[in-house]
């Protein structure tokens, strides 16, 4: 009676661990039902998707592709909300992660709304999997960055990553590791690792100013929230 | 030549070649500066970057949509190119006319000129005159029709805005499609 009780509590443990986070894509078209991308794109996406938060035994499943056949939402402009918002509430609400796949966006190749990820034909499988980072809870962490002096310099070492596991080599310079990492800040092919604790860089934080008294965002070097363990959560949301 | 002009001339030759040598440098620094911030995964992000590195060098918002316009087209880059919308001038507007009409070129990389083109000029005259003249010259083996770039128009502005309204008042959409 206990051996099955105990069973049950652990298949209750292990069933959010294991079950797959649906995928709900959609695919603009033009008005002559030209995709703004291949069926084979998304199904790409979605398996870098999943080899990467392997890592964090993560499933994604892709449960609905879908057409939209709208063809002002070919081009996305990220600064016009109304367009987006209009775009994204095609689905809202899946219980999933809802994918709208675009000819392009204006200025950046994907990016996240409260209500889904919009997705131009310029992206990768790598920048879908940085955004879903973000849905997860992670965020940005840079080596350096024009609109601050800080820099990461030196070694890594293990007080820089103090709550990451494994043997690390800690030969190679700290900034070097960072590129590694999914939520680097800057585009490159290598950036794959989540880590399991948070790692020092230079991120953004929260600091409530003095005089003011507002809250407002600095950058700062610290132990930027990139550790699954430590800040992610399996239940991705675009709140 | 006597021996002093002679030591003349080659301070100034050497002095000339210093300077060349230090514009070609700062020049690749630049350079290699917007190549690292056109990486930035986030729009917002480079465009702090990107102004936090224009003030500090000191390059006026012209001098910088020049650079930026320089870059951009001998790499291609669209990104770039749209990122010099928020330091353009009118003065870059033939430029920018020039590349939305230039058929070698690469639809994307196009379609970002017109964008650029449209913000500098705040959805005008000029644009809807430009959108006109690309209508009437439009070549069949042109892949960039004046519908997608009144597509853009379509994607830039909210459906509610005035500018958008009166540019549908002024522009002949049925001429565009037509020839899409």
């Amino acid at each position: 009676m206990k051996r099955a009780l105990l069973t049950v509590l652990e298949i209750g443990l292990l069933l959010p661990v294991c079950a797959s986070i649906p995928i709900h894509a959609f695919i603009v078209c033009d008005a002559d039902g030209s995709p703004a991308v291949a069926t084979e794109t998304v199904r790409d996406h979605i398996s870098n998707l999943n080899l990467v938060f392997s890592q964090v035994v993560m499933d994604f499943e892709l449960v609905r592709l879908a057409m939209i056949t709208n063809e002002n939402w070919l081009s996305i402009s990220s600064s016009n909300s109304a367009q987006h918002q209009a775009l994204c509430a095609t689905a809202h609400g899946t219980g999933g992660i809802e994918l709208y796949y675009v000819e392009e966006i204006d200025d950046c190749v994907a990016f996240k709304t409260p209500s889904g990820l919009v997705v131009s034909r310029d992206a990768n499988g790598l920048s879908v999997a940085h955004e879903v980072g973000h849905l997860c809870g992670l965020t940005d962490i840079y080596d350096d960055h024009e609109g601050t002096t800080l820099r990461v310099t030196g070694r890594s070492s293990r007080n820089r990553m103090p709550n990451d596991y494994g043997r690390p080599d800690f030969s190679i310079p700290h900034a070097k590791r960072l590129e590694r990492l999914l939520m680097y800040g800057y585009q490159n092919s290598s950036k794959l690792a989540i880590t399991g604790g948070d790692i020092y860089g230079l991120g953004r934080s929260v600091r409530r100013n003095e005089e003011s008294g507002n809250y407002e965002l600095v950058w700062d070097l610290y132990n930027v929230e990139v550790g699954f363990w430590e800040h992610g959560t399996r239940t991705p949301s675009c709140d | 030549m006597s021996k002093k002009v002679r030591v003349v001339v080659m301070v100034a030759v050497l002095c000339g070649l210093h300077a060349v040598a230090e514009e070609s440098c700062s020049r690749d620094v630049v350079v290699s500066a917007v190549e690292r911030m056109s990486r930035l995964e986030h729009a917002q992000d480079r465009l702090e970057a990107m102004e936090a590195y224009r003030v500090r060098s000191g390059f006026s918002a012209e001098e910088w949509a020049g650079i930026l316009f320089d870059i951009a087209t001998n790499r291609n880059d669209r990104f770039v190119l749209q990122d010099m919308s928020r330091y353009a001038s009118t003065n870059r507007l033939e430029s920018l006319e020039a590349i939305v009409f230039d058929a070698e070129r690469e639809r994307s990389f196009r379609l970002a000129a017109f964008r650029v083109y449209a913000l500098v000029d705040g959805f005008g005259e000029r644009t809807s005159s430009l959108v006109a003249r690309k209508s009437r010259a439009q070549n069949p083996d042109d892949q960039l029709s004046p519908r997608k770039l009144w597509l853009q128009i379509n994607a830039m502005l909210p459906t509610n805005d005035v500018r958008r309204m009166s540019f549908e008042n002024r522009m002949n959409i049925r001429q565009a499609g037509e020839n899409d």
